[in-house]
This record gives structure tokens, C-alpha cells and sequence, in this order.
């Protein structure tokens, strides 16, 4: 569904993403797509050996199913954020849902930003994943218009903000050196 | 000191990932619904490009005591089929805390990926070591 900043509310909920079981097809698929071949997502022996009863679900397909609900929501939303807690494992045949709800409805940078709060249950209502989300989308149709763009794209003040961040990261890793780097320096 | 916080600050892999085609079809694939195949690659897996195998080595971690606690993706831009991404993982923190009965410990990495040298994306990644970091050295 295309949706604009002026339609939506703090309170506003996700229509609820229920995906068929896990299946361990599901897994081999999402390991390949991912580069991700834990054999504690694969293989029944090595996960038993590692305390698991069996295999269980990569944590990013649960982060995945709240990346699709939020597309669901409106799909001409550009998602600059978007993070998860995991507070239980996911096994094969479990069903999962998920939810969530706006959080914060605000404008800045010339950007029109809404915020999310998120969360993946089982079919026994437990909680899987909480998470959050902020995603931005044009004030209306005439703010499109103006862009002429399908999708809101991030703001200058708000890009360069994002390069010093990370720009910072890499400083200080850089200027950083390990005991043994200190040591032979 | 462990010989996981004596490499607090320092960055444990640099990695080029060039993103194909059959990336997005096994996702699709494995999302057991019919829509139209993606274009970009979803940026919650973003975090999984980079080289989790050799990122344990370096910290001395065994595969089967990892769990991803937690994971936060920043991006102001998409990775599309046919662009190469170069990503570098630094090592935050490392800490440990007592669980009820054994401890836990806690690895904070950080991802920034670049596409022709422009930041595309950071990703914080929390990965929880079942029984410490001596019960789960490799």
C-alpha cells in the first residue's frame, strides 16, 4: 500500500505478517542466500551436539519477517533504520507473526520520519524478536511531486551526519592499536 | 586480559562482497512466498556479509557457542545485483556478565560497508557466547 506522512499516526499498527512454518528448506535457502552456513542452522547432529535439540532458524529471517511487515505497511517507504533484540531461538515449524505500531511521527532535516516499535511472536504468543524502525516517506502527493521521485531519499544534514558516525568509527579504530601492536611500535 | 578484549578497537576483517543474483533468488526463496523477485538486496541481511567464519577465528570463539543477540542496520542507500561491497568489521567491546548458572560473554562488532569508497550502510552486531569466553573458545 502507498502511503504519505500526513496519512499516518503515532499509534497506527502493522497488519499483522504471519509466514507459513519454518521449514528446514527454508534455512538451506536462507544460509545460501546469506553466505551463513552454521551448521547449527543445518545440521541436526552438530546443533544436538552443541546442547540444541535440533536445528533452529537463523535470528535475521526473524529480523527479515519485520523488514516485510514494515514493507507491507507502505512499500514506498525508505527504511533508514532498523534493529532487533533476539530473546528466543526460532525451531523448524514454528509460525511466526509479526507487529508492530508507530512510535513517533516527526520532521526533520526537511525529512518526514515516523519510528516504529516492533515485535516477532511464535504460535504461543512468545516473544521472538523486539525491535525498532525509522523510515521515511513523503509528507504527501504534492511533496512527491516536488521530488519527483518513488521513493524519499535521506536528507543532506542527515547524510553527512551518518558519514561523521561512521567516519568516527573508523578514526578510532585506526588510532587504536592492540597491546601487542603498542608493544612492537 | 582475554585474548578477545586485548583486540578491543581494532579491526578484524576487511572483505569484498560483490552481490549476485542468486543472493536475492535463495531469499526469496526462502521467504516460502510468490512475489516478484526483489531487486535490492534487504538491508537486514547486510550484516551477514561479512566473514562471520573468520571473525571467530580471530577471537578465538567455537561456532557452536554464538548466538546473534542483537542487530541494528543503519543505510541510506541500497545494494543492487552487480555492485561489489568492500566492509570492514572493528571489534567494540567484550565483556562478560553472570548469567543464573554460567557466565555469558558478549561481543559488540561493528560493520561499515562501502560502495566505490561511498558509506552505504553500519551495522552493530551483538553476538552472545554461551558460557563465556573460555567455555567458548574454539
Amino acid at each position: 500500500m502507498k502511503k504519505y506522512w500526513d496519512d499516518v499516526e503515532i499509534g497506527h499498527s502493522l497488519v499483522a505478517l504471519t509466514r507459513p512454518p519454518v521449514s528446514r528448506v527454508q534455512l538451506a535457502h536462507f544460509a545460501a542466500a546469506t553466505d551463513d552456513f552454521s551448521a547449527l542452522h543445518l545440521d541436526d547432529e552438530f546443533a544436538k551436539s552443541a546442547g540444541f535439540g535440533s536445528v533452529f532458524a537463523h535470528n535475521l529471517i526473524v529480523l527479515g519477517l519485520s523488514q516485510d511487515a514494515l514493507k507491507a505497511f507502505a512499500y514506498n517507504m525508505t527504511i533508514v533504520s532498523h534493529s532487533g533484540t533476539f530473546l528466543r531461538l526460532t525451531w523448524p515449524g514454528d509460525i511466526l507473526s509479526a507487529r508492530g505500531v508507530i512510535l513517533r511521527r516527526y520532521h526533520k532535516h526537511d525529512e518526514y520520519r515516523i519510528q516504529f516499535s516492533l515485535w516477532v511472536e511464535n504460535q504461543n504468543s512468545d516473544l521472538i524478536m523486539r525491535g525498532q524502525a525509522t523510515a521515511l516517506l513523503f509528507k504527501n502527493a504534492h511533496d512527491q511531486t516536488r521530488h519527483g521521485r518513488e521513493m524519499p531519499t535521506v536528507s543532506q544534514p542527515a547524510h553527512e551526519a551518518f558519514i561523521e558516525r561512521c567516519e568516527r568509527v573508523l578514526q578510532q579504530s585506526q588510532s587504536h592499536k592492540s597491546p601487542l601492536e603498542k608493544e612492537l611500535a | 586480559m582475554t585474548k578477545q578484549k586485548s583486540l578491543i578497537g581494532t579491526e578484524l576483517d576487511c572483505i569484498t562482497k560483490h552481490i549476485e543474483f542468486t543472493h536475492l533468488k535463495n531469499l526469496e526463496a526462502s521467504k516460502s512466498v510468490g512475489h516478484d523477485l526483489i531487486k535490492n538486496l534487504p538491508s537486514f541481511v547486510y550484516g551477514n556479509l561479512v566473514n562471520s567464519e573468520k571473525i571467530y577465528k580471530i577471537l578465538h570463539l567455537n561456532s557452536k557457542h554464538v548466538l546473534l543477540s542483537r542487530e541494528s542496520i543503519f543505510t541510506h542507500r541500497n545494494l543492487k545485483i552487480g555492485e561489489s561491497v568492500n566492509i570492514r568489521t572493528f571489534l567494540r567491546e567484550a565483556y562478560e556478565q553472570q548469567a543464573s548458572s554460567n557466565p555469558i560473554g558478549f561481543i559488540i562488532l561493528e560493520s561499515i560497508g562501502s560502495v566505490d569508497e561511498d558509506i552505504a550502510f553500519y551495522c552493530e552486531r551483538v553476538l552472545a557466547v554461551r558460557g563465556g569466553f573460555s567455555r567458548g573458545r574454539s
